[in-house]
């Protein structure tokens, strides 16, 4: 008997074992296959058609070396993800994208982070009850050519944007033909120091450049022509832009090049900052020649009272604000490129726009809204007390109101037939002196621009301007370029008395000089692109590095505008990419009241129903 | 053998709805959840349509904790009333009595992921919710569960004493929950194999919305190798 309960007992442990080597097996095998299904909505742990076809494209090797070690387990989940989104790339390259995990228990692997600029980074680790701080790699550098693309840190906090980041450095660096994007914005640098002032665009100008390469140009100014191989050219904040200035915005669009106008009458400081006294909205000097194109920003702010976004009294308390409308993909338009792939957007007191719809057709133009607000939108004319966020909609007319637009099509000149701002009109050769008649399809002109509410600040900023608009540079000082505006104070009637001649250099040959004084030739009309929106604070540092931006609202503007720029440039394979991760999905407004509700209801209602089942079968099996 | 198994799993089942413990078990469950993700997590401070933060990031402990505890009595409770031996005697085979004394506790613990639906009804009813982490969590979870109760099953086997099965289970399932815990500290040959084994790295990732057919078949053949186990135990003892 004893001897058979043995025999049973080894058979019974050797099967075990069979099995479990069987099982062993079988977890190898798929390992090898690594078959998996993608539930997201967006597909967000799946590499998409594009990246696939980015990669598919590659001729040189990639390098990805990631540096993982101490890191917390609790993001576990997202080292997984890394090495299944490499898995995946490598196989999408066919090989060309290559993985490899840094051994960092070795001094060799350390060197090497050190080497490559990879940092340690602390983390908070729970043991038992305490919190303790470790330090910790959780980072990949891309490697092409032998040269350190880009690094990636702290890898769990760009988790959801990660292919984003990985295709595009990819794609960037190996595309033949790099667009070049210029960015002016109302603050130049300072070079002696001190950075640039508050609410400046610092970030937005770094993710420019990550995303161009040597193509973003984040240091342009409209102090002199837009140079020749600018493709798009972003004006961001424009303030009290100058006759000169605008011109020179609107030949480069003549010429073919492509503009984003984001302009911000409503900006952070009017509403928060120093201005705030002030409550009058901030003149771009662009408003003429905006209303020339047939655009125009209303005065004041957008509210959207039932999609907005949260605005933080504290660390831990938000409130929903209305004039921090959310736009909605519902609200975009699903034709664009830029806003079809773009989530839910939070802007910050944008300002309404205002298409002058048969001006479009006359010219031949087609002005397409590209993004309104929900239908409980609300246009507000004054901006006194704007900060207060618990105003209602009582009493409002709300209504689709227009945020973002792109004007497509033929324009002729703001100057048609008049001198060139700030400068001698040129020379035309014989026979291309303009008509008495104007062109088919052109607009009627103004002999200058009159932003009336350039005039209004103009004489704090710019005294002695005779025509009410500033010259020189946005910030007062005069121009530095001998060939550029007229100086301050002159009359541009008289510009080119005044104008200073260019040099000669000495060269000897004065026709040539002559030529180059006289700058590239005027354009009076043209097919343009233009994107105009009501705000730049999206793209603000102060609201870029916001936590409430990056945690709660979600920092979808900058990436918005550098889509706008790829599709502009006609670079617009990352679009499908950039954005469908972003999407924050936050909750919906709601009352403090139905929150309680539905907290309790949740904490009582199943657990009552559960334990009134219960009491019911006992009472059904007692009295049966 | 699959009539023997649904008389077996249909008398576990009544043994479980007739006693109050599965009614306080679910609610006590499904009101920890709630309160949870409601009051500890801070839903509506965080301020998203997800579960992954409030729900699922943890949910592994709190079911360790509950596979232990029901898991205790399915042989333990046999074995101290001797009804054991009339079980043995019984025309019944020993996987259909594993299987559906396993499938019956399952079945306790998919009423109780089923009581928790309110979390994400409710969520979706006020946020734009993607549902898919969502079916993907609750898959992870499900397979997560299954997978420790074959080891609970399994440990039950091997007691008489219902608390001490219990404490067993948590600290196995401990174990395996928390083997990816120093997977990191443990060298580059020794952490993947940890990593492997561990039950929580295979669930967390499909909280997140991912099924990967590499977690499916760790869960499936983790389960297979304890009822296993389970059925030899029995057997073993059949022939005592």
């Amino acid at each position: 008997m004893q001897g058979r309960n043995f025999q049973i007992r080894s058979l019974s442990w050797l099967s075990s074992a069979l099995l479990l080597i069987v099982l062993v097996l079988l977890n190898g095998v798929f390992a090898r296959a690594g078959s998996r299904v993608d539930l997201t909505e967006e597909g967000l742990y799946t590499l998409s058609d594009g990246s696939r076809s980015i990669l598919g494209r590659l001729k040189d090797p990639v390098i990805i070396k990631v540096f993982w070690q101490g890191v917390p387990t609790r993001f576990d989940h997202t080292k997984r993800y890394v090495a299944s989104l490499l898995e995946e790339m490598d196989g999408a390259s066919d090989g060309k994208v290559q993985s490899s995990w840094v051994d960092l228990s070795e001094d060799s692997g350390k060197d090497e982070a050190r080497e490559l600029g990879v940092e340690q980074y602390v983390f908070q680790a729970e043991h038992g009850d305490e919190v303790r701080q470790a330090k910790g790699y959780m980072s990949l550098v891309i490697e092409m050519g032998e040269e350190k693309a880009r690094n990636l840190d702290v890898l769990h906090n760009i988790r959801d944007r990660l292919e984003y980041l990985i295709v595009s450095t990819i794609y960037q660096r190996s595309r033949v033909t790099t667009p070049v994007i210029g960015f002016v914005s109302n603050k130049p640098f300072n070079p002696f120091g001190g950075g640039r002032q508050p609410g400046q665009f610092r970030a937005f100008e770094q993710m420019l450049s990550r995303s161009f390469g040597s193509g973003a140009r984040t240091y342009l100014d409209l102090d002199s022509d837009v140079p020749e191989d600018v493709d798009v050219l972003i004006i961001a904040r424009p303030r009290n832009m100058t006759a000169e200035q605008v011109y020179r915005f609107e030949q480069f669009l003549l010429r073919g090049g492509r503009g984003i106008v984001l302009e911000d009458p409503v900006d952070l400081d009017n509403v928060l900052g120093r201005a705030a006294q002030q409550a009058e909205p901030h003149a771009s000097g662009l408003a003429d020649w905006l209303a020339h194109v047939g655009v125009t920003l209303e005065r004041g702010a957008v509210a959207d009272f039932k999609w907005n976004s949260k605005f933080p009294r504290s660390r831990t308390d938000f409130v929903n604000y209305a004039y921090w409308p959310k736009v909605l993909p519902d609200f975009m338009s699903d034709e664009n490129p830029v806003t079809r792939a773009t989530p839910p957007m939070s802007l910050y007191w944008p300002s309404a726009l205002s298409i002058d719809m048969p001006k479009h057709e006359a010219a031949g133009r087609t002005a397409t809204v590209l993004a309104t607000t929900s239908p409980s939108g609300y246009r507000r004319s004054d901006i006194t007390g704007l900060a207060q966020a618990d105003e209602t909609a009582d009493g409002k007319l709300l209504e689709e109101v227009p945020l973002i637009a792109v004007v497509e099509g033929p324009l002729t000149s703001f100057w048609l037939g008049k001198p060139v701002p700030g400068s001698t009109p040129p020379e035309l050769p014989p026979g291309d002196e303009p008509k008495d008649a104007e062109p088919k399809g052109a607009e009627p002109q103004d002999a200058e621009p009159k932003d009336e509410d350039a005039k209004e600040e103009a004489p704090k900023k710019a005294e002695g301007s005779p025509d009410g608009a500033p010259s020189g540079s946005p910030d007062g000082a005069p121009s530095g370029s001998p060939d550029g505006p007229a100086p301050k104070g002159s009359d541009p009637k008289e510009a080119p008395k005044k104008a200073a001649p260019k040099p000669d250099d000495g060269d000897g040959d004065e026709e040539a000089d002559a030529e180059e004084a006289k700058g590239p030739a005027r354009l009076e009309q043209g097919d343009i692109r233009l994107l105009i929106m009501g705000d730049a604070d999206m793209i603000d540092d102060r609201l870029v590095g916001a936590w409430v931006t990056q945690a709660v609202n979600g920092n979808v503007g900058p990436s918005f505008v550098v889509s706008a720029a790829e599709w502009m440039s006609g670079s617009d394979e990352l679009l499908a990419l950039r954005s469908r991760a972003m999407n924050p999905r936050n909750l919906d407004k709601m009352e403090p009241g139905k929150r309680d509700f539905l907290k309790h209801l949740n904490l009582f209602l199943v657990p009552l129903l559960v334990i009134l089942m219960g009491l019911t079968m006992f009472f059904v099996r007692r009295t049966s | 053998m699959w009539r023997e198994f649904g008389a077996v799993y249909r008398k576990e089942l009544k043994a479980y709805f007739i006693s109050p413990v599965a009614y306080i078990v679910v609610a006590l469950f499904v009101g920890f959840l709630a309160y949870r993700f409601f009051f500890d997590e801070e839903f509506f401070i965080y301020d998203k349509a997800d579960l992954y933060r409030g729900l699922f990031f943890h949910l592994e402990r709190w079911l360790v904790l509950l596979v232990a505890l029901m898991g205790m009595r399915l042989w333990s409770a046999e074995y101290a009333s001797g009804t054991i031996e009339t079980l043995m005697t019984l025309p019944i085979g020993t996987g259909a009595l594993v299987l559906g004394k396993y499938f019956a506790a399952l079945t306790l613990i998919l009423v109780c992921f089923v009581g928790s639906l309110g979390l994400p009804i409710t969520v979706a009813n006020i946020g734009d919710m993607d549902w898919g982490p969502v079916i993907g969590g609750y898959l992870g979870a499900f397979l997560f569960s299954a997978a420790l109760l074959a080891l609970a099953l399994w440990v039950s086997s091997l007691t008489r004493h219902q608390i001490i099965a219990s404490v067993l289970t948590g600290i196995a399932g401990a174990t395996f929950v928390g083997m990816y815990e120093i997977a990191d500290k443990a060298g580059p040959t020794l952490g993947p194999i940890l990593e492997q084994l561990s039950l929580a790295s295979h669930y967390q990732a499909m909280g997140r919305g991912v099924i990967d057919m590499r977690d499916v078949v760790f869960f499936l053949s983790f389960m297979t190798f304890f009822l296993y186990l389970n059925t030899q135990v029995v057997e073993n003892r059949r022939y005592r």
